[in-house]
């Protein structure tokens, strides 16, 4: 009997190639896109779980402010790793990492700038399971400059030698400039870390140049991690932390803020909210909108599994009544149907398969993953994903089965057949659920990408175009020089202005401990980012001023006395407007004088984030050389620049980039975002489009004789089309209004998570609801045309 | 072997209800062969429908074999259908996925035979249907007269004691159409019943008796033996 069932099923699929097609295609997309999302979010929540003793990590979260989530850091002073190994016994180990460290490494002939370094403590192997492949993990990073190196990284200084014992010279970091011993070669970190990291050099390098900071709470440099015992309970650990601090940092100013919390490093990747991490989180909620999506775009595909089967039971009716006239009762038939669906699903199932793996490279290239094939073929994967097809396949399946099951052999097999009503409703709220799936998908898509061209495009409140940055990493001839070498870069015709700064816009700053005049008149300590920039930082950068002046050569006491301070700094010491702050006090890190200028906001940060508060210290030492340049000539321009450089820091490597390109590596994340959401929409939408083109394609079949008789009285072509399309048309409609509130609601909160976004307007849905309907329309004038076409006598005949 | 008593069925719509069936009764003894006849909408079909226990009907008694058979419900009627009743449509109703042994094993497989034994009494049976040699094709490679032997061939597969035939003939020409009515009475000599719904006089001559309906009434009843 099975045989019989599988043979007819077959012979149906081989006869019907065009729904065969459309129905194991558009179920096979589905189900590539599902396993595909699955191992997306497989990966995005695997992240930090090879470590051993993952659960028992936790780090040290820093609050500088009680409720604002933006002053909660992970980067933090360093005092309090060694206090709280100190005082709790449940602190196990500790290990604490500098701030990223940019360091200039040269072997023989072999220099690079390494942009992932941190000094760390010797406690990291313990801590984390980074297994060393040479080395001893107990002691690689106890005396000063020892370095470890990952694999790779050794790889590109020593080739084939072993770098056991060898010496690399280092400059810039944060330790004098000084020469490294190989200690150790680790294996790479793994793709899923939160943070990551090429070399790993010992914390008492950094120690023995500045060791004053190691006892300053209020020194920011650090990334406290520790290792707990078992019985660790976290809350009753929080709570004793008001009298650790207390007894820790007595004299802490009462209107200094401060406290900390902790968080376990399973959270650090992707529920970790706080500022400052060591290395790019992850985003919970797009692990939500991708889930939804795949499943999506499962049910998409399993509706129009659904849709087809109903609408075909006409041609399966003979069968149906015919098998139940020669004794087959209604419990084998569904079982019947029910076996023909979960063929169609498994086949699909394994074109998915296939189709995935052919992705692969595809998809590895947007999110920036290492997938392999190994990763499906896990048993894991694979029992949920055979899982999801079949309870897919069941779901889809059962309702034709009853359908096509509950017909009645004396009329069907007279050929009095009508659909019922019911069932041709159930069809169109189908059709208006997919296409309402599909326009929300559409508005959505949309949206992002209005968003992300506006990030791109925003006015920032800078100069960020033809701004090449060289980093000269403090080195010390440069620095020396300084003045020359921009007047050097001054002099080429392609250049319009120079300015030396630690940081540049998108670049990394810190913050620092300050006190200033209230409106009211108090010194209030709060802790402003901060960028150190020369004289003509601010001119260069064309950063507007809205109160006050810039710094200027014309006042040679502005490098010892002087600040500027951007608009929201004024904003939280509570001044209303800019111009009460000029002539008012200021202390910072040992510099005292007034205020004497206010620039206005401009974002030096993504704008996933308000412009915070912000001092801009006068500083002559500095990273990097921001060059305006023309741009005509680039070429030339950038030829020209480096043939300086090789002349002014000889020693030196040019390294540079252009600020826009680097700003715009801040949404790096956002654009794989859009990328994947606008992938995972289209094929949403081709699904559905397949299934529409289906359901017309029968509706127009069963509507045959009916056209034929239009034809013979005199219907034309485009009023036949009208006649098919109408009621599709009127089902997309439906689907607008459907997916206009659904899809506000849900991009309203995708855009909160930016604090600088578009407004939604109303043409989005407009052109949304049109394309859909335009798809619709293309899609449904293939058949409905060459219904209208055909000859009547050809369709009258066949009746 | 079939007895009906006052039996009833109307079909019903929101405006009207048209009656098919209005109190009819015959009997129909075993190894009779009976034709029925009576314009288009007489009820014939509905009749048919209800001997064959496709259909419910709306009032009366019907005793099959000495069993009243007028409230079982679905799987009990398939069950004696499958066992008892053999078809044939005027439009023959194979199905076209299936070749004409496949279409012929079919009640086969329903009624729970064996498989070699079902290869043994399917090559019989399209043996003396003259069919075997086409045995392997498909309904649509075949020709209304030799479609319409595998139907009857697939309703006397499982041996039936009572076979029904809607207009048999309908779709076929005059020289195919006796082809098959020989195959019937040839079928009826053996010992089966026949009932036979049809419009041809020709074809009512081949009968035992002839049953003539109007408006869900029996009008007359002719025996010609």
């Amino acid at each position: 009997m099975i045989r019989n069932y599988f043979k007819i099923a077959w012979r149906y699929l081989l006869k019907n190639k065009g729904y065969s097609f459309i129905n194991i295609g558009g179920l096979a997309i589905g189900m590539t896109c599902f396993l595909l999302i699955v191992l997306f979010i497989k990966n995005e929540l695997s992240f930090d779980n090879y470590h051993e003793k993952g659960n028992n990590i936790y780090r040290v979260v820093h609050h500088s402010s009680e409720n604002n989530l933006e002053d909660r850091w992970i980067w933090g002073n360093a005092p309090v790793g060694p206090a709280l190994k100190n005082d709790f016994p449940e602190v196990i180990e500790k290990v604490q990492f500098s701030g990223r460290s940019d360091v200039l490494l040269s072997y023989n002939q072999h220099s690079f700038q390494e942009g992932d370094c941190f000094y760390v403590d010797p406690t990291v192997f313990d801590v984390f399971t980074w297994p060393l492949l040479s080395g001893n993990p107990e002691t690689a990073l106890e005396a000063p400059y020892s370095v470890v190196l990952t694999e790779t990284t050794a790889k590109k200084y020593f080739g084939n030698e072993d770098p056991m014992g060898k010496t690399l010279d280092g400059k810039g970091g944060r330790a004098r400039d000084g020469k490294y011993t190989v200690t150790g070669v680790m294996k790479d970190i793994p793709g899923n870390s939160h943070f990551s990291f090429d070399v790993l050099m010992s914390m008492s390098s950094f120690y023995q140049t500045r060791p004053n900071i190691f006892g300053y709470w209020g020194y920011v440099d650090f990334y406290t991690y520790f290792l707990v015992a078992d019985n660790f309970n976290q809350e009753a650990f929080q709570a004793k932390m008001p009298d650790f601090i207390k007894r820790n940092w007595p004299e802490r100013s009462e209107d200094h803020y401060y406290d900390i919390s902790f968080e376990p490093l399973s959270d650090a990747y992707l529920k970790s909210k706080v500022a400052r991490q060591p290395g790019v989180t992850g985003n919970l909620s797009n692990i939500y909108i991708f889930a939804i999506i795949g499943l999506f775009i499962l049910i998409i595909a399993s509706i129009n599994f659904m849709n087809l089967s109903t609408a075909r039971s006409l041609e399966r009716a003979k069968e149906v009544g015919v098998r139940k006239v020669i004794g087959a009762n209604k419990k084998g038939l569904i079982y019947q149907f029910l076996g023909e669906s979960l063929i169609i699903v498994l086949l699909s199932a394994i074109l998915g398969l296939g189709i995935a793996m052919l992705c692969l490279p595809y998809i590895n290239d947007i999110t920036g993953k290492q997938f392999v094939s190994s990763e499906i073929f896990n048993s894991y994967t694979l029992a949920l994903y055979i899982g999801t097809a079949l309870i897919a396949g069941v779901l889809a399946g059962v309702y034709p089965a009853f359908v096509l099951s509950g017909f009645n052999p004396s009329s069907v097999l007279k050929g009095v057949f009508s659909t019922s009503k019911s069932g041709v409703n159930l069809r169109k709220g189908l059709v208006v659920f997919q296409f309402s799936l599909s326009i929300a998908l559409i508005a959505c898509t949309i949206i992002v990408y209005s968003q992300l061209d506006y990030m791109v495009n925003k006015n920032l409140g800078f100069d960020r175009e033809q701004q090449l940055v060289i980093d000269y990493n403090w080195d010390r001839e440069v620095l020396l020089n300084l003045e020359t070498i921009k007047s050097e870069f001054l002099s080429l015709s392609g250049v319009n202005s120079v300015a030396s700064s630690r940081t540049v816009p998108g670049g990394h700053f810190p913050a620092a401990g300050t006190s200033m005049e209230t409106k009211e008149g108090p010194m209030q300590v709060f802790d402003p980012f901060l960028y150190e920039v020369d004289v003509d930082f601010i001119p260069h950068y064309n950063i507007e001023m809205v109160a006050g002046r810039a710094y200027s050569r014309d006042f040679p006491a502005d490098t010892i006395s002087s600040m500027v301070v951007n608009e929201a700094a004024t904003r939280s010491l509570g001044y209303t407007n800019p111009s009460e702050i000029i002539g008012k006090r200021f202390q910072q890190w040992g510099r005292e004088g007034t205020v004497i200028g206010v620039v206005k906001d401009f974002n030096y940060v993504s704008l996933h984030h308000e412009v915070a508060p912000l001092a801009l210290r006068l500083e002559s030492a500095g990273k990097y050389l921001s060059l305006q340049i023309k741009s005509s000539n680039l070429q030339k321009t950038i030829a020209d620049i480096r043939d300086k450089w090789v002349v002014l820091a000889p020693h030196r490597p040019f390294l540079y980039r252009f600020l826009d390109d680097s700003f715009n590596t801040q949404y790096e994340a956002d654009f794989k975002f859009k990328e994947l959401f606008t992938i995972f929409s289209f094929l949403a939408i081709l699904i559905a489009c397949l299934g529409l083109l289906g359901l017309t394609t029968y509706s127009a079949m069963q509507r045959t004789k009916e056209i034929g008789v239009r034809k013979v009285l005199g219907a034309e072509v485009s009023s036949i089309v009208t006649l098919l399309s109408k009621d599709f048309i009127k089902l997309v409609g439906i689907a607008i209004l459907v997916a206009t509130p659904f899809s506000w609601y849900a991009m309203r909160k995708w855009l909160n998570e930016y604090a600088f976004s578009i407004k939604i307007d109303w043409w989005v849905f407009a052109m949304a609801g049109s394309m859909a309907l335009g798809i619709a329309i293309f899609t449904m004038s293939f058949y409905a045309l060459k219904a209208a076409r055909a000859n009547p006598v050809k369709s009258l005949r066949t009746e | 072997m079939i007895k009906i008593t006052d039996l009833e069925k109307y079909y019903k719509t929101e405006e009207l209800q048209t009656i098919a069936l209005n109190k009819l009764s015959f009997e129909v003894k075993e190894g009779e062969f009976v034709a029925i006849m009576g314009p288009s909408g007489c009820g014939k079909s509905t009749l048919l429908n209800i001997l064959g226990m496709l259909d419910d009907s709306d009032g009366g008694s019907f005793i099959f074999n000495g069993e009243e058979v007028i409230n079982y419900n679905e799987r009990k009627r398939a069950n004696i259908r499958k066992h008892n009743i053999g078809f044939v449509f005027q439009s023959f109703n194979l199905i076209d996925q299936l070749s004409v042994f496949e279409n012929v094993e079919l009640p086969l497989i329903y009624t729970g035979v064996k498989k070699a034994e079902r290869k043994r009494r399917v090559e019989e049976v399209l043996e003396k249907m003259q069919i075997m040699h086409r045995r392997k094709h498909f309904p649509q490679q075949l020709s209304g007269g030799q479609q319409q032997r595998v139907a009857v061939a697939r309703a006397v597969v499982n041996n039936p004691k009572l076979i029904l035939a809607d207009e048999p003939t309908g779709n076929l020409d005059s020289s195919n159409g006796n082809e098959v009515m020989d195959l019937l009475t040839e079928l009826n000599s053996q010992g089966t019943t026949i009932v036979m719904v049809t419009h041809s006089e020709h074809d009512a001559k081949f009968t035992h008796r002839i049953i003539r309906m109007l408006d869900g009434q029996k009008v007359a009843e002719n025996s010609l033996v």
